[in-house]
């Protein structure tokens, strides 16, 4: 079972427009403050199904889900089997962030912020479980692709909230402008090869200059 | 017109199996919508219904689970097309075989409000369009399963009841912490599809059988309805899409449900015609056992029920009545302030909100619709849906998302008969005053009296004695001393004689008397002593709460002086703290300290600070010379990157306790409003992430504006009408995604239209400041802090 281990503060500091320097105690002792309710009202469920990757069509094997843009293209041209994944924190943690809206505006904005980290944290533990299934050993895996990264149209969540059939399996809904509610939810795919794949950078909130990072406050990255 | 209790005379209802498992063995893509296939391969839609009748099942589903109006945009067919091709194909199987066709009912598949975009209006069209459909074209029941948003269903039975004669069954889908995905609990289910008068309901999807029996239980004991479970072949695995129980298995494992009570039974997931088949062989002579199910009264959302076994609080203090401040907040449409007061109570310890928003001159329906939506996107407590106004009780209870109770009814033989229906169509719970056409009764006797044919005409109307509470009514001992002890005779006759909760006012009681707080103490003590168990109070008086806390333990209710204990624990440092807090409010009381407490976000401190600056200066003086300088200077911190968003958010957190202590000042003086112009806030249609706009709207007001904030989601024409209407000269809209930078566009472009001289303002994550120009906006503000600056601008 992959759960909510993790909420990266520095992550939770990136969210929130963080640039560098003192942080505020009122804004420390609220991080922990939110993190703990994240936790406790956070109801993670996920779902994935592992599928053949039919490369004459560019999609899916026996789903409706076609491969558009370049990039997913590109992301899966050596694989040969496809994860579609989708996570969620939960319908509880939406109702939390509104109550806290009401109670406290400046604390509702770091629990919205804690969310969106353990989210992460939540698709990082469900990558996890994937890797580990037998019939990838000795296998590597893609990074996570989700629409609306790179030019893979948003539109795109459609069809794979269908092909997993998300609100059955998860909870995840979909809404007319192709939101995802709860809102602090994820689908991606993750390609398989027997290849290894180049990774993408972490980012700079698992340096461990994050606070004090002279490059970040300039706006830029040593990358 | 369906005899639904033929079919449910048989011992045990089958159901059939699953129709996507089928169909994707003949086929069928992941992702493709099966309802198309009723026209384009009816044959083997036919083929399947016939298997499963063959197999032994009395009521098939028809392929119509998706073929609701959203689920079908895009794929060329209408509602009525599909649902009517489906259920004739399903009743042509049916023919000459002992079997009905059900019109099958899935979730919309987008969610409802408050998570989601979907107004329950919206749902409720949605559903009536299948119904009707359904009914025309002949399907014997109604049935919406897989639900998990228990709103929603709501909407549906609604639906179905209101729009066709057939019977309505549900089932909705539980994990195995026993809640739905919206958490929903089993017990929460139960009470309000009882209360809405479903035919049947139960449990389907999601788990095989052994894992859904333990809530099969849970359901049967506490509902005399029929109770359904159509489980899955077992658990499904995410490789090969198989699941992990054979037909055999499955019968084997269906045989504990007759022994739970369960009635009616059949497949979901991963079942087929062999399944069904073993099932039915495996249990036909079976005895569905009969379980005992207790009388309770019961108050529920749908992930909370309250059991009234004991002294419940209910919050007064939603409620205009000798109240400005509330009062102003109604005319202004100002919902967060009654959030405010409701989410008050519920951290004070209220265990359910009462709900009044009557006034002269406002619209009390509309008010009590939009009042009773927000309290429930913000809190997880039942309500009490309080008016005189009949129409304002029906549109309460109708969008109230759980059982609720309506206060009031009274002796009176007309108003029984046009509210008890009412309380009876909505399954909810009422209280009734005893008192009638000729007033209040002097004698508990008469009181009594009232009480017990109150309780006739409910009964008579099919509502539940537990569902019936008497309020005795509280008279103020300072104009009717003699009264006080006859409300507490009459509690406790009405508590024994006829096994009743009792509601009473209590605040009422001390009403024009010195130290108040004494006398509604020691009456209430009183009160629950005699077997009150519903005090309407305000939970925030503390005095109060500890009387009641304490009296739990003394009848036994708080077990060990748990909560009791623990409500104590820490008491004295708490005192010690306001001391301290007010010396140091007391001492200081110039500019620099409320720049200190303001920037560090002190908000008890900044209250009393500007009541302090109240005693020298005007409000206006304080806003414009203290508190704004004060602001611009920790907005000017923020643009320099000194602080960031969490801080200043709080510090205008803190400057609001300011204004509200001004606003106050100046409502106590008689005058209006402290506003200086007024802003319109929206997140535009298709967008429900509002948290980027609900941040400006605390800073904007703030500086002074007052904000008239439309929510999300929200329809062009709504932006406008407003506009004129309120002779708005600002209007703000905010978009997060590129889908619904268009819906921006098209606000303006009506706003425009409409000649409404006015600028607007834009902003949002996807935003930017070419960007904005291009669809017309006047302003572009990338933070909140901008969008001040552009207020400042337009309106000063």
């Amino acid at each position: 079972m992959a759960l909510l281990t993790d909420i990266n503060e520095n992550e939770v500091l990136k969210y929130m427009g963080y640039k560098g320097g003192d942080v505020d105690p009122f804004v420390e002792k609220s991080i922990a403050e939110m993190k703990e309710i994240v936790f406790k009202y956070a109801d993670v469920k996920y779902t994935y199904k592992v599928f053949d990757i039919d490369k004459e069509n560019q999609c899916l094997k026996d789903t409706v889900f076609y491969f558009k843009g370049n990039d997913i293209k590109d992301m899966l041209e050596t694989c040969d089997k496809c994860v579609l994944m989708a996570a969620t924190v939960g319908n509880q943690i939406d109702s939390q962030i509104r109550l806290m809206q009401v109670k406290d505006m400046a604390k509702a904005v770091i629990l919205d912020s804690c969310a969106s980290s353990a989210i992460e944290n939540v698709c990082d533990n469900v990558q996890k479980e994937i890797e580990s299934l037998e019939i990838f050993k000795g296998m590597y895996s893609t990074d996570r692709f989700s629409p609306g990264y790179g030019d893979m149209p948003l539109e795109c969540q459609k069809d794979l909230c269908m092909v997993l059939d998300t609100q059955k399996k998860a909870g995840i809904a979909l809404s007319r402008s192709g939101l995802m509610i709860p809102v602090k939810s994820v689908t991606a795919i993750i390609g398989f090869s027997n290849i290894k794949q180049t990774k993408r950078k972490r980012g700079c909130e698992y340096c461990n200059m994050f606070r004090n990072c002279e490059f970040r406050k300039a706006g830029i990255t040593c990358d | 017109m369906t005899d639904i209790n033929k079919i449910l005379s048989k011992n045990i209802v089958f159901l059939d199996g699953a129709m996507g498992t089928m169909l994707q063995a003949k086929g069928l893509k992941l992702g493709e919508r099966p309802e198309a296939l009723c026209i384009t391969a009816p044959d083997e839609i036919y083929d399947i219904h016939k298997m499963y009748i063959d197999a032994g099942s009395n009521i098939v589903y028809s392929n119509t689970f998706g073929a609701n109006r959203h689920k079908l945009e895009g794929t060329g067919y209408s509602t009525e097309e599909i649902v009517t091709k489906a259920v004739s194909i399903a009743k042509k199987a049916c023919e000459g075989e002992d079997a009905y066709t059900a019109l099958d009912i899935g979730p919309i598949g987008e969610l409802l409000e408050p998570a989601g975009a979907l107004t329950f209006e919206e749902a409720y069209d949605i559903f009536k369009e299948m119904v009707i459909a359904g009914e025309k074209a002949g399907a014997d029941i109604v049935v919406f399963e897989t639900m998990t948003d228990l709103y929603e269903v709501k909407a549906g039975v609604l639906a179905a009841k209101e729009n066709t004669n057939l019977p309505v069954f549900v089932t909705m889908t539980f994990e195995e912490n026993g809640r739905t995905f919206t958490g929903c609990t089993v017990e929460s289910m139960a009470y309000v599809l009882e209360g809405l008068g479903v035919d049947a309901m139960g449990i389907n999807c999601s788990m095989g059988p052994e894992e859904i029996l333990p809530l099969a239980q849970r359901l049967t004991s506490c509902t005399n309805v029929p109770v359904i479970v159509k489980a899955n072949a077992g658990l499904p695995n995410p490789v090969d899409n198989s699941y992990d129980i054979d037909a055999n298995d499955f019968a084997r494992l269906m045989v504990p449900y007759a022994e739970c009570g369960v009635k009616i039974m059949g497949g979901c997931c991963g079942t087929t015609p062999d399944y069904i088949k073993a099932m039915c062989e495996k249990l036909k002579n079976a005895e569905v056992k009969k379980v005992n199910v207790e009388a309770k009264s019961v108050l529920c959302t749908p992930s909370l029920v309250v059991d009234i076994d004991g002294v419940r609080v209910i919050g007064e203090r939603i409620n205009p009545t000798g109240k400005k401040r509330f009062q102003q907040a109604l005319k202004e449409h100002d919902l967060e302030y009654i959030a405010e007061r409701g989410v008050e109570q519920a951290d004070a310890g209220a265990d359910i909100l009462d709900v009044n928003v009557g006034l002269p001159g406002i619209d009390e329906k509309e008010m009590m619709i939009s009042t009773v939506k927000m309290l429930q996107s913000v809190l997880n407590l039942p309500l009490q849906i309080d008016s005189s106004n009949a129409e304002a009780i029906e549109a309460g209870l109708r969008v109230c998302n759980g059982k609720a109770i309506v206060n009031s009814v009274n002796g009176e033989q007309e108003v029984m008969d046009k509210i008890l229906p009412i309380v009876k169509k909505y399954g909810a719970a009422v209280v009734g005053l005893t008192m009638d056409s000729r007033g209040i009764p002097k004698t508990a006797e008469e009181r009594f009296e009232i009480a017990k044919r109150i309780l006739e005409n409910a009964l008579k109307h099919g509502i539940r004695k537990e569902d019936v509470f008497i309020d005795c009514l509280t008279l103020t001992v300072s104009a009717q001393q003699d009264q006080a002890v006859e409300t507490l005779k009459a509690v406790r006759r009405v508590k024994e004689e006829l096994g009743l909760n009792t509601v009473l006012g209590v605040s009422n009681i001390s009403f024009g008397l010195p130290e108040r707080e004494f006398i509604t103490v020691n009456f209430l003590t009183q009160a629950m002593a005699m077997g009150l168990t519903l005090p309407i109070v305000n939970p925030n008086q503390t005095a109060v709460m500890d009387a009641i806390y304490s009296y739990k333990v003394l009848s036994g209710e708080d077990k060990n002086s748990e909560k009791y204990i623990g409500r104590f624990a820490g008491r004295k440092t708490e005192t010690v703290i306001t001391t301290n807090d007010s010396q140091c409010a007391a001492e200081s009381n110039s500019f620099g300290d409320i720049e200190y407490a303001v920037s560090k976000g002190l908000k008890e401190e900044t209250r009393k600070i500007t009541l302090k600056l109240l005693e020298e200066k005007t409000e206006m003086e304080i806003i414009n010379d203290i508190l704004i300088p004060v602001l611009d200077k920790i907005g000017d911190r923020y643009e320099r990157q000194e602080i960031f968003l969490p801080q200043l958010i709080n510090s205008a957190s803190a400057s609001c306790e300011a204004f509200e202590v001004i606003k106050k000042s100046i409502l106590s003086k008689g005058s209006s409003s402290v506003s200086k112009g007024k802003v319109i806030l929206a997140t535009v249609k298709g967008d429900i992430h509002d948290i980027g706009k609900n941040i400006v709207k605390v800073i904007l007001e703030n500086y002074g504006y007052q904000v008239i904030d439309l929510g999300k989601d929200v329809p062009v024409e709504k932006v406008v009408t407003t506009a004129i209407k309120e002779d708005v000269k600002l209007v703000g809209l905010s978009a997060l995604m590129t889908t619904t930078v268009e819906s921006m566009k098209k606000t303006i472009e009506a706003l425009r239209e409409s000649g409404h001289d006015c600028k607007v303002v834009v902003g949002g994550a996807v935003l930017t400041a070419e960007y904005a120009k291009q669809i017309g906006a006047d302003y572009y503000a990338k933070d909140a802090k901008q969008t001040v600056d552009a207020a400042k601008e337009v309106l000063g």
